[in-house]
């Protein structure tokens, strides 16, 4: 393993690789910048730049703008008190109060710091701990591979925002939709309805695109939006060690929070970002000065959804299952890329692996230099009007779907995924579950395919004789919906349902 | 009783018949819709029937379309707390309309000029009203994306109006 963890740094450390890092994370912050316009949008258009590099430079240019884009929307948070992306919520409790009192140069770089040593710390765990994890991975099978991917889906249904029932509709939705055109198994068509262009089925590019990115185009354009959001310029001094010190325990106590959060699929930055909030103040000697200006109020929240980026890979890399939309975009790169996570990257090209996991850190260290002497900067892209920004996101959306294949029919899918994601972004709808279960079912069903064949027809009693590891994790499936549905009763009996924060035009997941 | 259901019915409702009915209309159609496995040699194959994913993910689709159905009638509406803007729907339509056409102009017109032509129509409509600003943006943005993507990324955008090229 550390033979193949050098391999991978050694990859990684090119001029190349260090220069997209740069320009993700350049465009990743100036997109989280921007109130309304989230990580995932940005990583959804720019996604298909990726495919046309090399794999260890496109895949680290999108991790810099997924990196950029949860550290960004800290920006807006905290000059005007509005979110740049879901996962920033908190950091507008004690962000704007910050700024008010002339602080908001120090709210800014504790954000910086505090996201920075989150995400490198979890990055680095994530090195060291998933290589041990990729082992055990290697050693099941099809039947229990099923069942894995079975379980993914339902946590990701049952922890998707709003209630249990429409991330279930969503997750079978998306399943359907991942039937249409040939089946993993035998190839033959289904559901093509005889139209020619969806025999090869249906493109996970243009969904996302559509599902991500055009739906907050439209929201955006709700509301008039000739006038600028009025800006207060970063003021005061910067910093200092003493504060850093002071906010030491926090940033460690919301680091290990996100980290853990980070590896449960579904789960994410913003309720990661809500529970370190939450620690914080419940530890703190003067809980009460929350949301009236403490910098642990930044510091909290902002290391907490940094940290959660290092864990979700785990999941991806070693079993190929997305924890949440922004791995489900990462998958997109690396099956564009010829590369499909999952144990067999792991035993075929571990060092591509380890190179791409060296480029969160060396991301992460990107971060604070360009954070740093760039605050200024991004600090005025809020006030850039979106009666610019919309159309340019527009044509990003189209040209980005379009270069791919050249195949004018991802241009219908990308319409046609764009009226759905806003239709199911005014009826409070989660379309992660829909992402999920397109980009899981073709594994499960193949995984299935083989499982009844190694059973020779007798899978049951092949599953209760042979595979007790699959009998276990199938006796987990009810546990789990059971306690999940427990707790959706217990929040709507308190009034809550599914309750989760969110603010307006802003998603619940992923940023 | 009919018209305390119909009280109760919300947008989520509708939502829950149309996926019900489509749920339905795919499970039935799965044995015209899915093709049947070639036999080889006339043996046919002993793997996964191609039918049975599909049945058992319709099946999952209405089940759970039926629950969303239930739920909406048990589960009161939300008073609606945010409201949307005046002339919001003219707006999104218009936007929509715009990518519509832009994506029907792109391989006519060429990405350059289909682009400007969108930014420039959108920023107006959109309430921006310095035109230097909009030309600099409609101008410069869709050709340094061409450069980019043609000259460093090597791939290919629809570069001149059609018929430029003797389309």
């Amino acid at each position: 393993m550390l033979q193949e963890l050098f391999e991978g740094l050694l990859l990684i450390l090119r001029f190349d690789t260090l220069l997209m890092t740069g320009v993700g994370l350049i465009l990743g912050i100036l997109v989280g910048s921007l109130p309304g316009f989230t990580t995932v949008m940005a990583m959804a258009v720019l996604l298909p730049i990726s495919f046309f590099l090399d794999p260890l430079v496109g895949i680290p240019f999108l991790v810099g703008v997924y990196k950029g884009g949860i550290y960004g929307g800290s920006i807006p948070a905290i000059l005007v008190g509005i979110p740049g992306t879901g996962a920033s919520v908190a950091t507008t409790f004690d962000g704007p109060a910050l700024a008010k009192k002339g602080k908001s140069r120090k709210a800014l770089d504790m954000a910086l710091y505090a996201s920075v040593f989150g995400d490198a710390t979890s990055s680095i765990l994530t090195i060291f701990l998933i290589g041990p994890i990729a082992l055990i991975a290697m050693r099941i099978g099809p039947p229990e591979l099923a069942v894995v991917l079975a379980l993914s889906m339902a946590i990701i249904a049952t922890t998707a925002s709003g209630s249990l029932a429409k991330g279930m509709v969503m997750l079978a939705i998306g399943m359907f939709l991942s039937l249409v055109g040939q089946d993993p198994i035998g190839a033959v068509n289904r559901f093509t309805f005889d139209i020619f262009a969806v025999q090869a089925g249906i493109d996970l590019l243009p969904m996302l695109i559509g599902l991500f990115a055009i739906p907050e185009i439209l929201l955006a354009v709700e509301s008039r939006i000739s006038a600028a959001a009025k800006v207060n310029k970063p003021e005061g001094d910067p910093l200092s060690w003493q504060e850093l010190k002071r906010s030491r325990r926090t940033i460690l106590r919301s680091t290990f929070m996100g980290g853990a959060i980070g590896a449960i699929p579904g789960v994410g930055q913003v309720v990661a970002a809500f529970m370190g909030y939450a620690a914080a103040q419940k530890a703190a000697p003067d809980p009460e000065t929350f949301g009236k200006g403490d910098l642990d109020g930044i510091a909290a929240p902002e290391a907490a959804n940094n940290a959660v980026n290092g864990p979700t890979m785990v999941p991806l890399l070693t079993l190929g299952i997305p924890g949440d939309n922004i791995t489900a975009i990462l998958l997109g790169a690396f099956v564009a890329q010829g590369l499909r996570p999952g144990p067999q990257l792991f035993a075929d090209q571990g060092p591509i692996v380890y190179a791409l996991l060296g480029s969160m850190v060396i991301a992460c260290l990107l971060l604070l230099v360009l954070g740093w002497i760039m605050i200024p900067v991004f600090a005025r892209v809020v006030a850039i009007p979106r009666a610019y920004l919309v159309p340019l996101t527009l044509i990003f959306a189209v040209a980005g779907t379009y270069v791919y294949r050249s195949n004018p029919m991802d241009l219908v899918f990308l319409v046609v995924f764009g009226l759905f994601g806003y239709g199911a972004r005014k009826l409070k709808f989660d379309v992660t579950p829909l992402v999920m279960g397109f980009i899981l079912a073709p594994p499960l069903e193949y995984a299935i395919g083989q499982t009844l064949l190694l059973s020779q027809g007798d899978m049951f009693n092949y599953i209760v004789n042979e595979r007790p590891v699959t009998l276990a994790l199938l006796a987990l499936i009810p546990v789990l919906l059971f306690f999940v549905f427990k707790n959706h009763l217990f929040a709507g009996a308190k009034g809550r349902p599914g309750a989760k924060p969110r603010a307006r035009n802003v998603p619940t997941k992923g940023g | 009783m009919l018209d305390k259901l119909t009280d109760r019915m919300s947008a989520i409702t509708w939502f829950s018949l149309v996926s019900l009915a489509t749920a339905i209309a795919m499970f039935a159609l799965v044995p015209n819709q899915v093709e049947k496995p070639p036999a080889i040699f006339g043996m046919e194959s002993e793997g996964l029937n191609p039918e049975f994913f599909p049945h058992v993910v319709t099946a999952l689709w209405m089940l759970t379309s039926i629950w969303m159905l239930v739920d909406s009638f048990i589960t009161p509406p939300k008073p609606e707390t945010e409201k949307t803007p005046q002339g919001a729907y003219v707006r999104v339509l218009v936007t929509l309309g715009a990518a519509l056409a832009y994506t029907l102009a792109l391989v006519w017109l060429g990405f350059v000029a289909s682009s400007a032509v969108v930014i420039i129509m959108l920023s107006l409509f959109l309430g921006a009203r310095n035109p230097f600003k909009i030309g600099l943006v409609a101008i410069v943005v869709p050709s340094a994306v061409f450069l980019i993507f043609t000259r460093l990324l090597h791939v290919s955008l629809p570069p001149f109006p059609y018929q430029l090229i003797g389309g």
